[in-house]
């Protein structure tokens, strides 16, 4: 079989996907990446610091963004989604859905100047999930690959009220298209690596704290925007309801995860560690608050984790409690945390300012569908089934389809990148198969 | 019954009789929920409860374990507060409303049933409540009782009213004023329901 392109379509430009691409176009393989969001960069890209080094998520993950934009070897198609599939392993046509940013990427200079002057303030952008503003026209991050903004269709004054109109007269390259409208391309390519990554598991779903419906409690993509010094907050930890700096906060682990009975049966892996980050840059900030941590049990296993957690219990301060929480609820301008010290087996209870739940990890709602489209499996909580639990971690049932991150389930940043980089592996040895057969 | 097989025979054989177990067993809020309905319900109010400031005390029991009562979500019911909606009072939303209010403890521990009792209380009190409501006999006496303890205690708490909510269903479905005695209360519940107009 004569394949007819090969190209690899990288779907997903997370920390996984880029990590993926980057090694199939250094080795000489074209890439096409889609990306869902305006920019890559992924959930990596709303981090703050990372564990266990604390070191900045932006400042190690911009280097290999701008290269994924730069790469000669890399067409990436941004603010677009696979909709449809057809062929066959070594001839796969794909149909991609590219949504309107309503700005004329050919001419936008990525000047910025429409994000300025934009008079409408978004508190509802999904990416700062409830932390600050972003204007109704916007890029993700300040180092947005690529640079182009676009507009947020639902909070846009022109669009929504007929008037406004600022982004348009101020843009010096006149690129605003108000009227644009979403198209689709097809691609032809030989593989797929699928990367799509993960979601929160929502707090709307979690009675027993509040349903969501607390301002002050928030989850931890939450924390890591109100964390991150380019994020909404500059870095500041203020709780939203009032803006005030909390002087106490209560980190609780395990929230929906490690819960057959209620919620997701497995262990989300990244919570025990993040948590200790996040009272550790809470601490950093605020040097004479209280973080409180309840936990089931602590699972620090990777490399430099246990130290990081020893660190965190004996010299920063952090008060680890073993407890289940069973309410929480608003009284006054406190949150109270009410649940059982499961060490002592005394009932427990804290008047906090602010509540973070570490929420399960559960694949995005939308992996489902792109799934179906692609002829791949899913397993019973939606994360990408992999061909051998054991040996095929990254092939699917599927040939020429290879899955990486954790679109196939729960993992960390380090394990994301060598994921990635055996599905570029895995992706290689397959071209290279079709043209040894071709030949 | 219906589920569990096994114990299904087990309480047959204690019996001695041929019980299949198909009688539904409903709670008295499930029968106006399920089978009169609220809307139904509130065409027949006679007397609306308009001002009247309702905590909804739901009790440990009536919703647990979920499984089993299959009546209302434990962490987020709202069969009581629509029953207070129908009758045209007002609900006082608190977070104690499913806390356990230590009634099985009075014999063991009585100062583990006054402690429950009080934070039910005050959480209901801080939040504006008029009276507490209850579905649960068990409940409404010990919460009504407890007072007394709390009340020689502490100087200056602030005693509430707690009800069955039946009597106020009676007041509201035009049954009189006599639906609601002083006597078989420990808190007279008149003096609000009278500043509220609905008993004169």
């Amino acid at each position: 079989m004569q394949p007819t392109s090969n190209r690899v379509m990288v779907i997903g430009g997370g920390i996984s996907g880029i990590s993926a691409a980057l090694d199939l176009a250094d080795a000489g393989t074209e890439v096409v990446m889609v990306e869902r969001l305006p920019s890559v960069g992924g959930r990596m890209l709303q981090l703050s610091e990372t564990f266990p080094t604390l070191d900045c998520a932006q400042c190690t993950l911009t280097p290999r963004t701008v290269e994924t934009g730069q790469h000669p070897n890399i067409k990436l198609l941004t603010y677009s989604e696979v909709v449809e599939m057809h062929g066959e392993p070594g001839n796969f046509r794909v149909k991609i859905k590219r949504k309107a940013p309503r700005v004329n990427w050919d001419d936008c200079t990525g000047c910025g100047a429409c994000q300025e002057k934009c008079p409408k303030l978004v508190t509802t952008n999904f990416f700062e999930r409830g932390v600050g503003t972003k204007k109704a026209i916007y890029t993700l991050s300040p180092q947005a690959i690529p640079n182009k903004p676009v507009i947020d269709a639902e909070n846009c004054r022109y669009l929504t009220e007929g008037k406004c109109g600022v982004c348009s007269k101020i843009c010096p390259v006149g690129a605003i298209r108000y009227d644009q409208e979403d198209y689709y391309v097809e691609e032809e390519v030989a593989a797929i690596v699928v990367a799509t990554g993960f979601d929160l598991y929502p707090m709307e779903a979690m009675g027993e704290y509040g349903y969501g419906k607390i301002p002050d409690v928030i989850d931890g993509l939450a924390m890591e925007r109100m964390c991150s010094a380019s994020g909404p907050t500059a870095g500041e930890v203020r709780r939203p309801s009032d803006g005030k700096v909390p002087q106490s906060i209560v980190f609780i682990q395990c929230v929906g995860s490690r819960d057959p009975e209620h919620h997701k049966p497995y262990c989300s892996r990244v919570c025990c560690m993040y948590t200790a980050k996040h009272a550790r840059l809470y601490k950093h900030k605020v040097h004479d608050g209280k973080a409180f941590l309840l936990y089931m049990d602590i699972r620090s296993t990777g490399k430099g984790y246990e130290e990081f957690i020893q660190q965190s219990t004996e010299e920063e301060g952090l008060i680890y409690l073993r407890g289940r929480v069973s309410r929480i609820y608003r009284e006054g301008e406190k949150i109270v945390v009410w649940g059982a010290d499961t060490i002592s087996g005394e009932a427990l209870r804290i008047d906090a300012d602010m509540v973070v739940l570490a929420t399960a990890i559960v694949p995005n709602p939308e992996q489902k569908a792109l799934a179906e489209a692609l002829g791949i499996e899913t397993d019973e909580h939606g994360f990408l089934t992999e061909a051998h639990y054991k040996t095929g971690p990254i092939d699917t049932v599927s040939k020429g389809i290879f899955i990486a991150g954790c679109a196939q389930g729960a993992r960390d940043i380090a394990d994301s990148v060598a994921h990635g980089s055996a599905a570029a592996s895995r992706a290689q040895a397959f071209l290279a198969r079709l043209r040894r057969s071709a030949a | 019954m219906k589920t569990d097989e096994e114990r299904k025979g087990k309480v047959t054989s204690f019996l001695e009789e041929d019980y299949d177990g198909n009688l539904d067993v409903l709670h008295y809020l499930e029968v106006l929920r399920d089978k009169v309905g609220f809307e139904e319900l509130s065409k027949k109010v006679e007397r609306p409860l308009t001002g009247l400031k309702i905590a909804p005390y739901y009790g440990c029991l009536l919703l647990r374990p979920a499984a089993e009562m299959q009546m209302d979500n434990p962490d987020d019911p709202s069969i009581f507060e629509e029953l207070i909606k129908a009758l045209g009072a007002e609900v006082v939303d608190f977070p104690m409303k499913s806390e356990c209010c230590g009634a099985f403890q009075v014999v063991n521990s009585e100062t583990m049933a006054t402690r429950c009792s009080k934070e039910i209380i005050a959480s209901a009190s801080s939040r504006g409540a008029d009276v507490i409501v209850t579905a649960c006999p068990l409940c409404q006496f010990n919460i009504e009782d407890r007072q007394k303890e709390i009340g020689e205690a502490e100087t200056g708490f602030k005693t509430l009213p707690v009800l069955y909510f039946t009597e106020l269903m009676a007041l509201a479905l035009g049954c009189g004023d006599e639906s609601i005695s002083s006597k078989k209360h420990y808190i007279d519940p008149r003096p609000v329901l009278t500043e509220r107009g609905l008993v004169g």
